[in-house]
């Protein structure tokens, strides 16, 4: 039937799983359907050790899940909850008291129009989402208002996921060549901040332009893309 | 179309006046005793109401107002008498939104409405007798209006309109010169510091002559200025002297005791 | 839904790279993007893409009557509509502000500059006028609707056809396209639109501005205009103010971008034509303003000498999802900045390809002019005898020295290899012309 790496279309039954310890964990765009397993989305068939499987597919509007890392923009920063808009159909709030150091007499400095990276520590469909800027420990570990400078643009989901790959060599290849801070967040939004705008344009561009290259072309991708801006700069 | 006629050997046009002559402008504050601000103005034969009311609280709930700054709102009609036929003029139809946009660009650009954050500046204009010009007749009326009803202008904005007829540019077009084809020119200027505020050209017109226009524009709404600042110190100190800490409206207004439309 | 608001990093940003003359998508100040136009197989349908904004226009005609202060002529009526397609957060009915000021514009644009000559579309005065009515639709936003609609419209215009008609007494007979030809309207000049955006108070200025850069300008400036250099509409929007020298640099650069914007036009509409004489259905064109063409007049604020020596500009294309892997790694390959490098080479190639043409050209013409010698020698040696061939022979034997040098060698000689690289093209280049010569 179907194969890690195969293509499946929205219907198509999925039966050869890898159990481990009896479990299977089924990913984004797998279902159950009474006894079977079904694609709901197309894309590839996607395995990791040891026991998720998931569909890779293309999607652009972020629908919130928990646990995930995200970049939103502060709508209304008046009284305790802050209301931040993250790409999704509703707005996740963020308590003022989840940032790091944050106490009752010491607010965080946050305007309207500001952006945050942030956790979603709820994200249940009869809930309003909830960030947080910290962790359990109440450190904030990158996480919060995110400095001035920098450059946001939204790329599609599945460019995001694998920006935040471990094995994706682009941005290490980028890195090494050009001073920058990045953050891909897991709704499509990236925060990019260089030495200078054109710069920062160029880095933006090149990652757009890199959605579909696989990673063994990405060397070469950046190599020639690094020689033309330091060609060009003046 | 009679473009040649409108400019005859002695440099005069159709009613009489130099390329660079106004026509007459007759102003009332105050003209109505509800209104927070009101206007009358007379630009020849086109004559225009405007009234004023706020700030006050912005109609439509919360979402609409602005945390910044006042929200004007500005409604323009003209009266089914108003042109020589009798027209129904649509209230709502693109025209009138499209002129209601402008003004409210226009008069954006002299309110300082950062003093009036969260509130609504209504502003009515009302065309009682049309006659070319109607756009410039307008916004003077409504910034008449809004010094009436005491609102902070960081300057007056004024608005005159100039077209060219055989190569000449005229000032003040009337309704004659507007409908003969050539380009006309709106420029809604604030004297002061020479700014434009606001810009609209109808027609064809070369691109060689457009300066030429801007100029003859620029320089009409200078003179519009200087009568509406006569007249509004003129209004003040008539009134000034009927100053005390109840509404002074009545002895002022009966002094003028003729029906507000002459 | 709602619009998701700008954080104020984006708009930080887009305002800092513009006092750097920077733009997002790496184009120069006055640089228009990709444009294609697209016409459709009925006759007055067109679809502009400019850049990642689409728009679509219709003219449709009909019988009507017509104004009595005005019976001899017809009606031009512009309607303008913001598909909910266009953005997430345009809902059906609430664009009406933006739509109303776009059509009022388009209208001043294409009807009050006498574009359209409303008098031909009279049947019979004061009983019948043709009523034209060109409804536009934006299938997706991403700024500069003005420009595109205007391109738009006046193409779709140009491209109409109405139903030819008989009058006799006071019967009018409409034909159908079977039964006659339809005619085109009577267009005296094709006025376009320039939108120009001002940033910092005024301070600078970029055209063809994308929906992110709307959103952080101060106003605009809609300027209408046709190729002779006639203002046919001007209109400030926004919270702005301009003096009168800004004003005037923006007719500056207006000028320069209607040049090109009606050259787009032109090759749209005379592509179109080839098309449909071919057999196809319709025509399409593209224009890619990837070098700097804007000579604008010296500007105090912004320095165009700049802008001018460095010519280029590049353009990011978005539709590469159709595309297999490979491909798509070409065109991203070729739509990103580093082909910059392969143009700059290219463009040395070029130059050279260039020179060594130009010679090739000269070897070309002079052997055309040996052969023709050779053959009026040939004919005048054997019809006359020793009078011709002195003069002849002069000839001939010039013509041999130059067969002689040119003959032996089948590539051209040391002057092309002293170049060395594009020797292959230079040959290839020698034989394809020589080809078309023995064609001939």
């Amino acid at each position: 039937m179907c194969d890690i790496g195969d293509i499946v279309l929205p219907g198509d039954k999925i039966d050869n799983f890898v159990q481990s310890k009896g479990k299977v964990l089924l990913g984004p765009g797998l279902q159950r359907d009474g006894e079977e397993v079904i694609a709901v989305r197309p894309g590839i068939f996607k395995y990791r050790e040891p026991n998720i499987y998931w569909i890779e597919s293309h999607q652009k509007r972020y629908v919130p899940s928990k646990d995930e890392d995200v970049i939103g923009v502060v709508t209304n920063a008046k009284g305790e909850l802050f209301k931040v808009d993250i790409g999704s159909s509703e707005q996740a709030s963020l308590s003022y008291l989840n940032f790091e150091g944050a106490t009752k007499r010491n607010r965080p400095d946050v305007k309207n129009g500001d952006l945050v990276y942030a956790k979603l520590s709820i994200a249940d469909k009869h809930a309003e989402c909830e960030l947080t800027c910290v962790d359990r420990d109440g450190k904030s570990k990158g996480k919060g208002c995110l400095p001035d400078g920098g450059f946001m643009f939204q790329v599609p989901l599945h460019l995001a996921h694998k920006l935040r790959h471990p094995d994706c060599p682009l941005l290490k290849y980028i890195g090494k060549e050009t001073a920058m801070e990045v953050i891909a967040a897991m709704n499509g939004r990236v925060w990019i901040k260089s030495r200078s705008a054109r710069e920062t344009i160029a880095i933006a561009n090149a990652i757009s332009a890199a959605e579909f290259l696989n990673y063994d072309k990405m060397k070469d991708f950046v190599d020639n893309f690094m020689n033309e801006l330091y060609l060009g700069s003046s | 179309m009679a473009a040649w006629e409108l400019l005859k050997d002695q440099n005069f046009r159709l009613d009489g006046r130099k390329p660079t002559e106004l026509r007459r402008i007759e102003t009332r504050l105050g003209v109505f005793p509800n209104a927070d601000g009101s206007a009358y103005l007379e630009q020849g034969n086109t004559k225009v109401l405007a009234t004023v009311y706020g700030p006050h609280e912005v109609k439509g709930g919360r979402g609409r107002s602005n945390p910044d700054k006042a929200v004007i709102n500005c409604q323009f009609s003209k009266s089914a008498f108003s042109s020589s036929e009798r027209k129904t003029h649509m209230k709502f139809g693109r025209n009138s939104s499209e002129t209601n946009q402008h003004l409210v660009q226009a008069l954006n650009a002299a309110v300082m409405s950062h003093l009036y954050a969260r509130c609504q500046i209504d502003v009515y204009v009302e065309i009682v007798q049309s006659d070319g010009s109607d756009f410039c007749a307008c916004l003077n009326a409504s910034t008449l209006a809004l010094i009436d009803a005491g609102i902070a202008l960081k300057d007056i904005v004024t608005c005159c309109s100039a077209t060219i007829v055989d190569e000449k540019s005229v000032v003040d077009v009337n309704y004659v010169e507007e409908s003969s084809g050539s380009a006309v020119l709106i420029v809604g200027l604030l004297p002061k510091d020479e700014q434009i505020a606001y810009m609209q050209m109808k027609g064809r017109l070369h691109a060689d002559h457009l300066e030429k226009l801007l100029d003859c524009a620029v320089e009409g709404c200078r003179n519009i200025n200087n009568i509406l600042k006569e007249r509004i110190g003129e209004h003040l100190k008539t009134h000034s002297s009927h100053f005390t800490l109840t509404r002074p409206a009545t002895p002022g207004r009966a002094e003028r005791s003729r029906p507000a439309i002459a | 839904m709602k619009e998701t608001p700008l954080s104020n990093c984006e708009r930080n940003f887009i305002l800092k790279a513009i006092e750097n003359k920077e733009r997002l998508d790496g184009r120069q100040s006055y640089d228009y993007r990709r444009i294609k136009l697209e016409f459709g197989i009925d006759r007055g349908c067109c679809t502009v893409e400019l850049g990642e904004t689409i728009v679509m226009a219709k003219v449709s005609c009909e019988v009507g009557q017509p104004k009595q202060t005005r019976p001899t002529e017809g009606f031009l009526y512009i309607n303008v509509e913001f598909s909910p397609m266009a953005e997430a957060h345009f809902e059906p009915g609430k664009q009406t502000e933006q739509a109303n000021e776009m059509a009022r514009v388009l209208e001043r644009c294409l009807r009050d500059s006498r574009a359209v000559d409303l008098e031909s579309l009279c049947i019979m005065a004061g009983a019948k006028v043709w009523k034209l009515r060109v409804d536009i639709k934006i299938l997706n936003y991403d700024g500069n609707t003005i420009d595109a609609s205007a391109l738009c419209s006046i193409a779709a215009l140009s491209h109409f056809r109405r139903p030819d008609i008989t009058v006799s007494g006071e019967e009018v007979t409409i034909h159908s396209v079977d039964e006659k030809d339809p005619i085109p309207l009577s267009i005296h000049h094709l006025p376009l639109c320039v939108t120009i955006a001002f940033f910092h108070q005024g301070t600078y200025c970029l055209t063809d501005p994308i929906s992110r850069e709307e959103k952080v300008m101060d106003g605009k400036m809609i300027i209408g205009m046709n190729k002779h250099r006639e203002i046919c509409t001007l209109q400030m929007t926004g919270n702005m103010l301009l003096n009168k020298e800004q004003v005037l640099r923006c007719t500056n650069i207006a000028t320069v971008k209607i040049v090109e914007l009606n050259d787009v036009l032109q090759n749209a509409l005379s592509a179109d034509e080839e098309a449909r004489s071919s057999g196809k259905p319709y025509g399409t064109y593209v224009a890619d303003f990837r070098k700097v063409t804007v000579k604008a007049a010296e500007s105090p604020t912004h320095s165009m000498s700049e802008i001018e020596e460095e010519a280029r500009s590049m353009q990011l294309d978005s539709d590469r999802m159709e595309e297999s892997e490979e491909e798509v790694v070409e065109n991203v390959v070729k739509n990103s900045w580093l082909l910059r490098i392969k143009e700059s080479k290219a463009n040395e190639a070029q130059k050279v390809k260039d020179t060594i043409c130009s010679e090739i050209d000269e070897f070309l013409t002079t052997q055309r002019e040996m052969s023709d010698l050779q053959q009026q020698s040939i004919v005048n040696n054997s019809s006359k005898n020793n009078g011709a061939k002195g003069q002849d022979q002069d000839a001939k034997t010039d013509t041999k020295r130059k067969r002689n040098q040119n003959r032996p060698k089948k590539k051209p000689d040391t002057q092309s290899t002293a170049k060395g690289e594009s020797l292959d093209s230079a040959t290839s280049q020698t034989k394809k012309s020589k080809g078309k010569r023995k064609g001939k």
